[in-house]
């Protein structure tokens, strides 16, 4: 595989796991009674509501990281 | 490749549904019973459905009959009130006024309550007490300095759009101060406590909220 197909694949990769992380901290603010005694009382609202609000940076750049390339490589083919 | 595809538009589409089904429920305007109040001064009140529950415990179920609201700590006299007596030795107030929830709602509804502070000077302070922690029955606490409670006039809500506040939002007593954010909000009020020790934390400031909870500041510590 060359150095793009790895860039690529870390790429998705990692924005599948942002956007997992992503949905679990949004779910967590607003059924806190529910995560919080499952995740061992270590993510409590503050913390997922906090690392919710900073994550859409992230997700936002590598979202246009993954779909920027195929969208530009489809307009220069036509 | 047609197979990926495939996959990856099921996987789109599972998304999509559970953002509608997520999000719908959050965009009805809310149901408004007959008697709930709609209007107040020319300004729209938020229906009481459109508030989300988010206690620590759930709603809480109060016996009237069982309930005392008690005044202790750094007071000259100790009180115990019942419902009626709260209701018939205070004043009431009514306000419009916003519950902005650090969860991103808000909902602009009449309260209609006693002051806190009436309640307060009932009990008579002591020169020493500086902090005013209050409990509710879910032992949920929350903590002000005593002149934030005293100057900005916080009520003890027991009307919330012209209705006796319903369970869920903290029926018979809940706290109403304006500024701050909701979590500063205690519902099912059962106890104020007055106190030298401004250190104290309530539950959600023991646990990442800021402490002051004002409004127009984060309410990460």
């Amino acid at each position: 595989m060359t150095i793009k197909g790895v860039g690529r694949q870390l790429i998705a990769w990692a924005l599948l796991v942002i956007t997992v992380i992503y949905l679990i901290t949004g779910f967590a603010v607003t059924q806190f009674r529910i995560f919080t005694p499952i995740s061992g009382g270590y993510l409590g609202k503050a913390v997922t509501q906090q690392l919710h609000e900073i994550l859409w940076l992230p997700f936002i750049i590598l979202l246009v990281l993954h779909v920027g390339p195929v969208i530009i490589r489809r307009y220069k083919v036509r | 490749m047609k197979k990926s595809l495939v996959i990856a538009s099921a996987i789109i589409v599972l998304i999509v549904v559970i953002c509608i089904i997520m999000v719908v429920p959050l965009m009805s305007p809310g149901k408004v019973t007959d008697l709930e109040l709609k209007e107040y001064n020319g300004t729209t009140l938020s229906p009481i459905s459109l508030f989300r529950e988010n206690s620590i415990s759930g709603p809480q179920t109060v016996e009237l009959s069982q309930y005392r609201l008690r005044i202790d700590g750094l007071v000259k006299n100790p009180a115990s009130y019942t419902y009626e007596q709260v209701l018939t030795l205070f004043q009431s107030e009514k306000r419009l006024t916003t519950l902005s929830c650090v969860e991103g709602w808000d909902v602009t509804v009449l309260w209609e309550g006693v002051r806190v502070r009436d309640i307060l000077n009932d009990s008579q302070l002591q020169n020493s007490g500086n902090t005013v922690i209050f409990h509710s029955v879910d032992g949920y606490t929350t903590s002000f300095p005593i002149e934030n409670v005293i100057n900005n006039n916080y009520l003890l809500a027991y009307k919330v759009n012209n209705l006796i506040l319903p369970q869920e939002r903290g029926y018979p007593l809940a706290l109403v101060a304006d500024g701050k954010w909701g979590y500063k909000w205690a519902r099912w009020v059962d106890k104020i406590t007055v106190t030298n020790d401004p250190s104290y934390r309530g539950y959600w400031e023991s646990r990442g909220y800021a402490q002051d909870g004002d409004l127009n500041k984060s309410f990460y510590d």
